[in-house]
């Protein structure tokens, strides 16, 4: 059996896919940016000597990693109006996902920030940083380098998974999709379009966070350049550039 | 002028006493090695000093601050008192020059031209001018122990905590690292050092307390204590 491929019928919905994509990419960068910040203080929440924090923080956590995502989706979207939370669906995708990115992030985080040792943060300290200074810029950066690979593989799932807003209408990649399939029929060709447009977002997103990866050598070299450069104008340090 | 002042300081851990009624003085200048077995309470004394560890009861003065009335400003004093430890401890994720100037720029608030340029003097002072690029990892123990050193002494301390800073090194870098510290004092920085470095001790400090169970057995010139040891047990430490 052999199937003609006939991308002409879809070829006038492609400004729609790439609508979608861009909406896939919004939906994405919330998801890790919010879900950043939101792992960010639940993970300091979790570690936290108070139950007061804690608590809250792991019920957090536990509930949101032991349920799906569609249903938490569909949660944002069905049943937070009868609560008086009207949310359009686009909104109720930006909930979710950060919701849903956050309870992850939190224990990555969380296991990075334990992953530094004692010895680092006393060693800030002896210098006279305050706590919140030591947190910043002792634990969090070395925390943030031990868990990268973790920290990105996370994101490209939420990245994929930010495909279940079209099941509440959000007109995503994913939604495009549906769309222009059930307009065309022509399933094959729109779904392989849309894969194909996944790998290539998700190759630039996993080339993103590779540039910016803690350990780039190549991000050092260009540091040093610009350094260099900056030095250069006001008092030049001549070695700083050559080691 | 004494710089650190140690009066009846006691320091337990649960049930257990660390710290049995530690007195001691040093003066402005000073150069006290502490000696004593594994155990015997040396590097607990000396994270008193800097308030790493809270005490039971006693006093601590030190450059000024007293430790132990439970309202010392530790980030005022840890301004004034660097510590070094066996670990060196330096910040992984930062560069040679990052890791020297960040509390430069954090707590003293200094410009990243002018930190830079203390930067480079101190780092001049334990050898290591050429290395501001490297990151810990690239570096030696020796190397980075030394930066350790540099980056306490970026803060201008006026007293000095060694917490075996050699101990961790092969014989060769442990060299390096010995004959920094023996320039720091002898350009009249005061200094508290833990070590196992018994010729090192001799030579370089002014004094030397020996600790056993939590308590300063002896004390004095290092000519003397080692020369003439009062207490059997410190007769049989130095025999070994």
């Amino acid at each position: 059996m052999t199937y003609v491929l006939q991308f002409g019928d879809i070829e006038r919905f492609l400004p729609l896919v790439w609508q979608g994509a861009i909406i896939t990419l919004q939906l994405t960068a919330a998801a890790i940016i919010g879900g950043f910040a939101v792992g960010l203080v639940s993970a300091v929440g979790r570690g936290s000597k108070w139950s007061v924090l804690r608590v809250p923080a792991a019920i957090y956590v536990e509930v949101t990693r032991n349920t799906p995502l569609l249903v938490q989706i569909f949660f944002a979207f069905f049943a937070l109006p009868s609560l008086g939370l009207r949310l359009t669906p686009l909104e109720a995708a930006f909930f979710a996902l950060i919701w849903n990115n956050g309870a992850y992030m939190t224990e990555i985080l969380r296991a990075g920030l334990v992953s530094v040792h004692r010895s680092q943060l006393e060693a800030g300290q002896c210098l006279g940083m305050s706590w919140l200074q030591v947190f910043v810029y002792v634990q969090l950066p070395t925390a943030i380098a031990n868990v990268y690979p973790a920290m990105v593989g996370q994101f490209m799932i939420i990245f994929l998974n930010s495909s279940v807003a079209s099941t509440i209408g959000v007109e995503d990649l994913m939604g495009a999709a549906g769309y222009i399939q059930s307009e065309t029929l022509r399933a094959f060709e729109i779904y392989l379009v849309t894969a194909a447009a996944y790998v290539s977002l998700g190759f630039v997103i996993r080339g993103i966070f590779a540039a910016l990866a803690p350990d780039n050598p190549f991000k050092r070299i260009v540091c040093r350049w610009v350094h260099a450069l900056s030095a250069a104008g006001s008092s030049p340090h001549p070695s700083r550039s050559d080691v | 002028m004494n710089a650190v002042e140690l009066h009846e300081v006691c320091k337990t851990y649960g049930d257990t006493a660390v710290l049995n009624g530690v007195s001691l003085v040093a003066r402005k200048g000073s150069v006290i090695a502490i000696i004593g077995r594994s155990g015997s309470g040396k590097s607990t004394m000396l994270r008193c000093v800097n308030g790493l560890e809270t005490i039971q009861s006693g006093r601590i003065d030190v450059a000024g601050h007293r430790i132990g009335d439970g309202r010392t400003n530790l980030r005022m004093l840890r301004q004034k008192v660097g510590i070094v430890f066996q670990g060196y401890n330096l910040f992984p994720h930062y560069d040679v020059l990052n890791n020297v100037t960040l509390a430069l720029r954090l707590v003293k608030k200094i410009s990243r031209t002018e930190a830079e340029e203390i930067a480079a003097r101190v780092l001049g002072q334990v050898g290591l001018a050429e290395k501001l690029r490297a990151r810990p990892s690239e570096l030696s123990g020796g190397q980075q122990q030394r930066v350790a050193i540099a980056r306490s002494l970026a803060m201008a301390p006026e007293i000095m905590l060694f917490d075996e800073v050699t101990s961790a090194l092969d014989p060769e870098l442990t060299g390096e690292v010995l004959k920094v510290l023996a320039d720091l004092a002898g350009s009249g920085m005061t200094m508290l050092l833990v070590t196992h470095e018994m010729a090192f001790a001799q030579n370089i400090a002014t004094e030397v307390v020996f600790m056993h169970g939590g308590k300063i057995w002896e004390s004095g010139p290092p000519s003397q204590l080692f020369a003439n040891p009062q207490t059997a047990e410190l007769r049989k430490f130095i025999s070994q």
